[in-house]
């Protein structure tokens, strides 16, 4: 959900160091992931599809937002494909103009990253403490797209002369639309709990 | 037309399409693509953004898709430009364009600070259109040979799929969503009811595109998959048009710079 919209925002050096950041995480993300076992490989790769899909759709909650579901992927696939499937979501993006080549590393970096794998962290971490799925769900989901864009507003903060009025607007945006998508989250997870599916509680 | 580009056309024209650019090799469009965005990344100079962007538009235009599309799909990339550079004109200290006295305090609009805006929408804008001249005119299969080619297996495996899924997932949303505008959804407008319709709705979605991950990976299992995708080389051979197509390009670029005066590499 947070994540820079547009090429050219960040000036060459920083788009540099976020694709070398980028790039040692998708090395280290392809290490731990070589044995995985197919089945998971492909089903990884149709949630890629459906948040990519989803990307798509305007919901019409507040103004109209989008939603991307990296949290919720990063709690079903696990960490590791998790980055993966931000950073192929982040290749179909720049294929639409939504994204860009650039500054898709400073992109992988957000969502697979912050968002991704600190939500299946934090998914995983407070399952004594917060046993409802739908609660728990809820606030992983929150706090990784809330660190997330504060992430994506340091990024343009310390790569383009913005005024800390746009930040602001952005910070405020992202976080309404996090409270927004962390609720959906929640409910497919709830949903998706209720069903039986194997799914909810990855190792 | 909508907000966001439809992937389904961006297909057509890129698999059906006879366009003087469809006959350049892929590798000649994604270099000129690159050396465009990395140019527009550099740049701060306003003549040479402008520049960018008619050459640019050019380059779209002979991808023989309909101008009214392209302008569209920009709409993402501009409104993100839009919201970030809003606030400039206020904020960058200069020369004042236009003054406006409120009760409390003065409004400035600076002209630097619009130059500033405007800059970041060229950019912005310039930076999509070079993607969508390369996207509406690359066979997908094309591109896709090549970063079969170039990432590991895992990587690979997972583009080659979701490539193959995004057309099914898309279409089923669109159903989907006809589905719930067809039942009086879209007359929600209370924000958790369309929280809850929208989860549910969502979530039984997920359900059913996980129920068909299950039925390909048996489908593929069954055929002898191995965690391998191997695509039948598709790939043309980069020709003296080729060539002559990126000597050209890269020549017009730099004779553009070459003109619009000094790059402030003001970036790097």
């Amino acid at each position: 959900m947070a994540h820079i919209h547009s090429e050219a925002v960040l000036p060459m050096t920083w788009c540099l160091i976020w694709w070398g950041a980028a790039l040692l995480m998708l090395g280290v993300s392809l290490f731990k992931t070589r044995n995985e076992n197919p089945r998971r490989i492909v089903r990884t790769a149709i949630l890629a599809a459906f948040a990519f899909g989803v990307m798509q759709i305007n919901v019409p909650v507040a103004w109209g937002i989008h939603l991307d579901f990296m949290p919720l992927i990063g709690i079903l696939s696990g960490p590791y494909l998790g980055f993966l499937a931000a950073f192929v979501v982040n290749l179909f993006c720049i294929m639409i103009g939504h994204g860009g080549v650039m500054v898709a590393g400073a992109n992988t970096i957000l969502l697979g990253v912050f968002e991704a794998m600190l939500a299946y962290w934090l998914f995983t971490s407070l399952r004594r403490v917060i046993p409802r799925v739908l609660v728990r769900g809820a606030v992983a989901t929150f706090v990784s797209l809330v660190i997330s864009a504060f992430a994506m507003v340091g990024m343009l903060a310390l790569g383009a002369a913005l005024s800390p009025a746009t930040y602001l607007i952005l910070l405020i945006a992202f976080v309404g639309a996090a409270v927004v998508e962390s609720l959906i989250t929640a409910v497919i997870l709830h949903y998706l709990s209720q069903m039986g599916s194997e799914l909810v509680e990855v190792k | 037309m909508g907000l966001f580009p439809d992937f389904w056309l961006i297909n057509e024209y890129a698999e059906n399409g006879d366009s003087p650019l469809h006959r350049i090799h892929p590798i000649a469009k994604l270099v000129t693509v690159l050396a465009i965005t990395v140019l527009v990344v550099i740049t701060y100079n306003l003549e040479t953004l402008v520049a960018l962007l008619l050459l640019t538009f050019f380059l779209c235009l002979l991808t023989r898709a309909s101008p009214r599309y392209f302008i569209s799909w920009l709409s993402v990339p501009f409104l993100f430009g839009f919201s970030i550079s809003i606030m400039l004109p206020f904020t960058v200290p200069g020369r004042a364009l236009l003054s406006v006295d409120l009760l409390l305090f003065k409004v400035t609009l600076s002209i630097e600070g619009v130059m500033q805006g405007l800059i970041i929408i060229l950019k912005v804008v310039t930076a999509a259109l070079a993607i969508f001249m390369v996207v509406l005119t690359t066979s997908h299969f094309e591109l896709l040979y090549y970063v079969q080619k170039a990432f590991p297996r895992t990587l690979s495996v997972m583009l080659l799929l979701t490539f193959r899924y995004v057309f099914l997932v898309i279409d089923e949303m669109k159903r989907m969503r006809e589905a719930v505008g067809a039942r009086g959804g879209s007359l929600i407008r209370t924000f958790f009811e369309n929280i809850k319709l929208f989860g549910n709705i969502l979530g039984a979605f997920l359900i059913r595109t996980m129920e068909r991950a299950e039925r390909v990976y048996t489908a593929m299992e069954v055929r002898g998959f191995d965690g391998t995708i191997r695509l039948l080389s598709p790939h043309k051979k980069f020709s003296a048009t080729d060539m002559a197509f990126l000597v050209s390009s890269l020549s017009s670029l730099s004779l553009l710079l070459w003109i619009t005066t000094e790059v402030e590499i003001l970036a790097i």
